[in-house]
């Protein structure tokens, strides 16, 4: 394990000041329910070869990352994505398990605070 | 007293969407629409007529770029402000050179600079952009922003002019 953040609790905190916990609970389920459509997007991309598929969908998920503040897991999409829009799609690929890793220790993280359940 | 602002939010993830949405409407803007693709929000403009566009960069059926050109074919005077993932000096460069008044970094909508850029006028200059790198907008390589893209006095100029259309009650 390393020790790069999973959430950086100010994003959630801003998110939080903006609309209160409903909307930080609105947030996390899309949030949740994006990457994981995402992650589906990458793995077809993947068994098709589909280099630019791959990379859209960690365009994705590095963006929704980004909002609430899920830091490890934006850096691994951002990484596939550079890869897969260099064309270079065997090692975009080779790192999907990692994404799915990163993203299930934050979803674990997100939904164990009391925050939304899976969907 | 001055009537809130309309905005078309135009972004295809829907949980950025609803972040944009809640920080508008508790800032007091109206929303105007929601565009999920190029093409939707080329139709909703139309339609709704909006003060202010926030234009993601990437987005299906036509991405941020590619809706910018059109749009400054059919209105050289609405405020666009760009959503990024990233400031990529090059995809910033070519965004205000299409016309684009400013540009905003996803991870900053919860942040002042965000609210900055909804209420200031005028038009983010490309010196002050791409995170202070050198940004000659020569660099650009776009032949299509070289040939429509106008240069920083001749933007601030526009901006001069869309306050006079705004006091004439053009909306």
């Amino acid at each position: 394990m390393n020790n790069e953040t999973c959430i950086d609790p100010t994003a959630l905190e801003r998110i939080r000041g903006i609309g209160g916990d409903d909307l930080l609970t609105k947030m996390i389920a899309l949030f949740i329910q994006n990457v994981e459509k995402r992650l589906r997007e990458a793995s077809e991309g993947k068994a098709a070869g589909d280099s630019e598929a791959v990379g859209r969908a960690a365009h994705s998920i590095k963006s929704s990352s980004g909002n609430v503040g899920a830091v490890r897991l934006q850096r691994i999409a951002q990484e596939i994505e550079r890869l897969a829009m260099e064309g270079n799609i065997r090692r975009a690929t080779d790192r999907i398990a990692e994404l799915e890793g990163a993203f299930s220790e934050v979803k674990a993280h997100l939904t164990g605070k009391g925050e939304p359940s899976e969907r | 007293m001055c009537a809130a602002k309309r905005v078309l939010i135009c972004e295809d993830d829907a949980d950025a969407r609803l972040l944009i949405r809640s920080i508008l409407r508790t800032n007091h803007f109206d929303v105007a629409g929601e565009a999920e693709t190029g093409i939707q929000a080329l139709n909703l403009f139309k339609e709704t007529k909006p003060d202010i566009v926030l234009l993601d960069i990437q987005m299906p059926q036509g991405g941020g770029l590619t809706v910018l050109r059109f749009l400054r074919e059919i209105d050289q005077k609405v405020r666009v402000i760009l959503l990024t993932v990233d400031d990529s000096p090059h995809s910033v460069r070519t965004a205000l050179k299409l016309g684009a008044n400013d540009y905003v970094i996803k991870s900053s909508l919860t942040t002042p600079r965000f609210l900055q850029a909804l209420q200031m006028e005028g038009v983010l200059q490309p010196e002050e952009s791409a995170g202070g790198e050198s940004s000659n907008p020569d660099e650009a390589p776009e032949e299509e922003a070289k040939s429509k893209a106008p240069k920083g006095p001749q933007r601030r100029m526009a901006t001069t002019e869309r306050r006079g259309d705004r006091r004439s009650g053009r909306r």
